[in-house]
C-alpha cells in the first residue's frame, strides 16, 4: 500500500444518493481507489461505492458522507443503518470485507452466489485476475451440504479457489479453503 | 492364512470374533476392529476377542470375510436383516456406510473419528503409522453445514494439522462427495 498521500489529509466528501454512495475524489485519491480497487468509475468521473467500500473508507478517513450538499458529515453507524436497511447480512459482510482489506487484499463484489467476495492476491489487483471467492457463513445460518458442492463445481470451474469465512460470536473471522477431495 | 470366513457374532450393536486367531488375523488385514482391553495394540498378535462395529461388520460382509451369527456356532444373520438391525441402533448406517465403503475400497485404514469429534478418522497407512488421520464427517444430502460444523471440524484438523473432510454421502445415487476443508491464515 502506497504511503504517499496518508499524512492528516481531509478526507472527501462523498454524496448518499438513493441508499448510493458517490465519491467525487481529487485526482490522488482517485489513483488510490484504482490501484486498491475501490468504487465503479462513472462517465462523469464520480465513483460508485459499494456499501462495503463506503463503510470503510468512512472508517479509514479517507471519505466523509453526507445526504446532500453542504449537509452534516453522517457517523459511521447512521451510514451503516441507511445502508442496511434493506440488507439485513450488510454487517456480517462487513465484518469479512473489513478483516480482508486489513490484511491487504484488494477485496470487490462477488458473483452473487450469496455473501461473496472477489478476493485477489496481494499484489495482483490489475494484474490478475481474483485468485479466491470468498463466501461468508454465518453463525446460526447453515447452508446446504448440497449448495456447498454446487458452488464448489461453480467455483473450480471459474478457477477460482473457495474460501469460506466464518464469522464466528465475537466477530472474529476464520477462513477455511474448500476443495473437491478425489479418493 | 486360510480362506476360511470368520464368524462374528452379532451382540446388541456391536460384533464379536471370540476366536482371537481370527480376530488378530483380521486387524491385521486392515486395522479392522478393535481387541477388547487393548486400546493401543502394539502388535496384531493378541489373545483377546475382537470387536467390530457395525459399519466394518458390513463392509466385511459383503468382502466375504466375516459372516454374522447370532451366538456362537449359532444361526447365521442375512445381510439384509443385519442392515435393519444397523439401521435400527445407527444413525445414518447406510450413507455412513457408503463413505466408509468409497474410502476402504480405495485402499485407506478406517477408524471411528467418534474420539476427534467426527465420523471417521482416516489413515494412508493405519493408526501409529501415519502422524495424524484425515478427518471426516459424514452429511447427507439434504442436511447443512453449519459456521459451528466448520469451525469446530477447522479447530480439530489444525490441532493434527490434517485436512478436514465432508462427505456427502447419497444412498439414493449410490455416490460419495468429498469436500475438503482447510485453514486458510489470511
Amino acid at each position: 500500500m502506497s504511503r504517499e498521500g496518508e499524512t492528516a489529509k481531509r478526507p472527501s466528501t462523498a454524496r448518499l444518493e438513493s441508499g448510493k454512495v458517490v465519491a467525487f475524489p481529487d485526482e490522488e485519491l482517485a489513483s488510490y481507489f484504482e490501484q486498491r480497487g475501490y468504487g465503479v468509475k462513472r462517465e462523469d468521473g464520480a465513483y460508485e461505492l459499494s456499501p462495503y467500500e463506503a463503510l470503510y473508507l468512512l472508517e479509514d478517513g479517507r471519505i466523509r458522507v453526507v445526504r446532500s450538499e453542504g449537509g452534516e458529515a453522517l457517523s459511521f453507524f447512521e451510514l451503516l443503518s441507511l445502508l442496511g436497511e434493506h440488507n439485513p447480512d450488510l454487517w456480517i459482510g462487513y465484518l469479512i470485507y473489513r478483516d480482508l482489506r486489513k490484511r491487504g487484499y484488494v477485496v470487490r463484489n462477488g458473483f452473487g452466489f450469496g455473501l461473496d467476495f472477489r478476493v485477489y492476491e496481494r499484489g495482483e489487483y490489475g494484474k490478475a485476475p481474483a485468485k479466491y471467492i470468498v463466501v461468508g457463513i454465518c453463525e446460526g445460518s447453515p447452508i446446504p451440504v448440497q449448495r456447498v458442492w454446487e458452488l464448489l463445481k461453480r467455483i473450480q470451474s471459474l478457477k477460482r479457489e473457495l474460501v469460506f469465512a466464518v464469522v464466528d460470536r465475537r466477530s472474529e473471522v476464520v477462513y477455511y479453503t474448500a476443495s473437491e477431495l478425489t479418493v | 492364512m486360510s480362506d476360511e470366513v470368520i464368524e462374528a457374532q452379532l451382540l446388541g450393536s456391536r460384533l464379536i470374533v471370540w476366536d482371537p486367531k481370527k480376530g488378530s488375523k483380521l486387524y491385521a488385514m486392515g486395522f479392522y476392529g478393535k481387541p477388547v482391553g487393548i486400546p493401543k495394540p502394539k502388535t496384531p498378535d493378541f489373545d483377546v476377542p475382537l470387536t467390530l462395529d457395525l459399519i466394518e461388520g458390513l463392509y466385511l460382509l459383503d468382502k466375504g470375510v466375516i459372516r454374522v451369527v447370532d451366538k456362537p456356532g449359532g444361526r447365521e444373520i442375512s445381510r439384509e436383516k443385519f442392515v435393519k438391525r444397523a439401521s435400527e441402533s445407527y444413525e445414518n448406517f447406510l450413507p455412513k456406510y457408503l463413505v466408509y465403503k468409497a474410502l476402504r475400497d480405495n485402499g485407506y485404514v478406517v477408524t471411528p473419528g467418534i474420539k476427534f469429534g467426527c465420523d471417521f478418522a482416516v489413515y494412508e497407512h493405519g493408526p501409529g503409522i501415519d502422524h495424524a488421520p484425515y478427518l471426516v464427517s459424514v452429511k447427507l444430502p439434504g442436511e447443512a453445514v453449519s459456521a459451528t460444523d466448520i469451525v469446530r471440524a477447522g479447530r480439530l484438523a489444525t490441532t493434527v494439522r490434517k485436512k478436514f473432510i465432508i462427505a456427502i454421502g447419497d444412498v439414493e445415487r449410490e455416490e460419495v462427495k468429498f469436500v475438503a476443508f482447510r485453514w486458510w491464515r489470511a
